[in-house]
C-alpha cells in the first residue's frame, strides 16, 4: 500500500481501507412468509441475506427460468418450519446514497467511493466466510442410512456455530447454490434452489439444500423422496447485523 | 472496552468496533460469461460439456489458499442461462489457483450454451 490507511480488527482482518473498493451496507429489511415475495432486488449491486429467529429451514423458490432474478420467495410449504424468514438487502455502500450528514466519519476509496461511513444504519460484521465447494457435497436417498425420509433427521453440513445462544441478527448470504448428483440407479439430477439453510436448535447453521424426488421431473410420481445437498458455488457469508 | 475505537451512528448503533470485520469489495459486480463446448467429457458417466470464463479476472492478492481473506461471491440472483431449474445439470465452480486471477468453470448437460454470472470479490 503506497498511501492511505488500512484499519484491521483485533484478529488482523481488514475493516476498511483506501486501497479497496466499497464495503457493504444494509438498505432494506423485512420478513417473508410462504406466499410472500421480496421484490426489487438489483443483481448488479445487491443481494439478500436471510435469518430466522427460531429453529427451522430457510428455503427459497427454485424456478428462475433462465432470466436474472429480481425477486425471492420462501418455499411455500405448509409446515411452519419454512415461514417467517427475515431478510436484509445488502448493497454496495457507495451506491446506497449520500452519507454526508455534516458529522461523523466517512472513509473514501482512492476512486472517491464510500468505503465506510459512521452513518451506516447498521454495522454489518462478517462473522464467517465459507469457501465455495466446501459444503453440500453429501447426498443420500430415502431410507438409505444415514439418511431418512424426514428433513429433520438428515444431518446438515455445519457452516457456523453461534456462541451467544440466539439467532437474532445472524444472517446468511448464500449466493449461488446448485446441485448435481447421482440419486438412484445412476440417475443424475440437478438444478438450482435458492438459499437453503437450516438453523438448528443448538444454534448451529447448516448448509443444506434438500430436494425431493417428487419435485424432480422425469422420475415419476411413484418415487420415494430422495434428499440431496446443494453445493455452494459461491462464497457464503455469515453476517451479524449490529444494532 | 480496553482499547481501540468504537464508532456509533446518530442512533447509537455501533457501526464499527475493534472486532468488526467488513466485506470490502475488490471487484464490484462483474459479469463473467461461460460458453460450454461440444465435446462430452463425461466419459461413461452422465453427459457433461465444459466451459471456462475468459479472459481471466485479475484479483490482486488472491491465491488458491487464502480463502478466509479473499473470496468470490457468485450472486445467485444474477445468473442468466438456459433451463436452470430442477431437472437440469449445470454446475459452476470458482477456479482461483491462477496466479492472481480467477475464472469460472461450468459443467453442463447443455452444449454450446452460454451462461452468465454476476460475481463480486471481497477482501475480509
Amino acid at each position: 500500500m503506497a498511501y492511505g490507511i488500512e484499519v484491521e480488527n483485533s484478529s488482523g482482518k481488514l475493516q476498511f481501507g483506501t486501497g479497496v473498493r466499497e464495503s457493504l451496507t444494509m438498505v432494506a429489511s423485512g420478513t417473508a412468509n410462504p406466499g410472500d415475495t421480496v421484490t426489487g432486488i438489483d443483481p448488479t449491486k445487491e443481494f439478500l441475506a436471510f435469518n430466522r429467529t427460531t429453529a427451522g429451514f430457510i428455503r427459497g423458490s427454485h424456478n428462475i427460468s433462465g432470466t436474472p432474478g429480481t425477486s425471492w420467495s420462501p418455499e411455500n410449504n405448509s409446515s411452519s418450519n419454512y415461514g417467517a424468514i427475515n431478510w436484509i438487502k445488502v448493497r454496495i455502500a457507495s451506491l446506497a446514497g449520500a452519507q454526508n450528514t455534516g458529522y461523523g466519519i466517512n472513509v473514501f476509496t482512492a476512486a472517491g467511493a464510500v468505503s465506510f461511513s459512521s452513518n451506516f444504519t447498521y454495522g454489518l460484521d462478517v462473522k464467517q466466510v465459507l469457501n465455495p465447494g466446501d459444503f453440500g457435497s453429501q447426498q443420500g436417498q430415502n431410507n438409505v442410512s444415514p439418511f431418512t425420509n424426514t428433513s429433520a433427521a438428515m444431518p446438515a453440513d455445519i457452516g457456523y456455530t453461534i456462541t451467544n445462544n440466539t439467532f437474532a441478527n445472524y444472517y446468511v448470504a448464500p449466493g449461488l447454490m446448485q446441485f448435481d448428483v447421482t440419486i438412484q440407479n445412476g440417475v443424475n439430477r440437478g438444478g438450482i434452489r435458492r438459499e437453503t439453510f437450516k438453523f438448528n436448535s443448538n444454534y448451529t447453521i447448516g448448509v443444506e439444500g434438500l430436494v425431493s424426488y417428487s419435485f424432480i421431473s422425469g422420475l415419476g410420481g411413484s418415487m420415494q423422496r430422495a434428499r440431496v445437498r446443494q453445493t455452494n458455488s459461491s462464497a457464503i457469508l455469515v453476517i451479524l447485523r449490529r444494532g | 472496552m480496553a482499547y481501540g475505537m468504537r464508532i456509533r451512528n446518530a442512533a447509537g448503533t455501533i457501526t464499527l468496533d475493534t472486532t468488526t470485520r467488513h466485506g470490502n469489495l475488490l471487484i464490484a459486480p462483474t459479469t463473467l460469461s461461460v460458453t460450454t463446448g461440444s465435446t462430452n467429457i463425461g466419459g461413461s458417466g452422465p453427459v457433461r460439456y465444459q466451459g471456462f470464463s475468459a479472459p481471466y479476472l485479475g484479483v490482486t492478492g488472491i491465491t488458491a489458499s487464502n480463502t478466509t481473506d479473499i473470496q468470490v461471491h457468485v450472486v445467485g440472483f444474477g445468473i442468466v442461462g438456459t433451463n436452470l431449474g430442477y431437472g437440469n445439470l449445470t454446475t459452476v465452480t470458482v477456479d482461483r489457483g491462477l496466479s492472481g486471477n480467477v475464472r469460472l468453470i461450468v459443467n453442463s448437460v447443455f452444449q454450446n450454451t452460454t451462461f452468465s454470472y454476476k460475481v463480486m470479490v471481497f477482501r475480509f
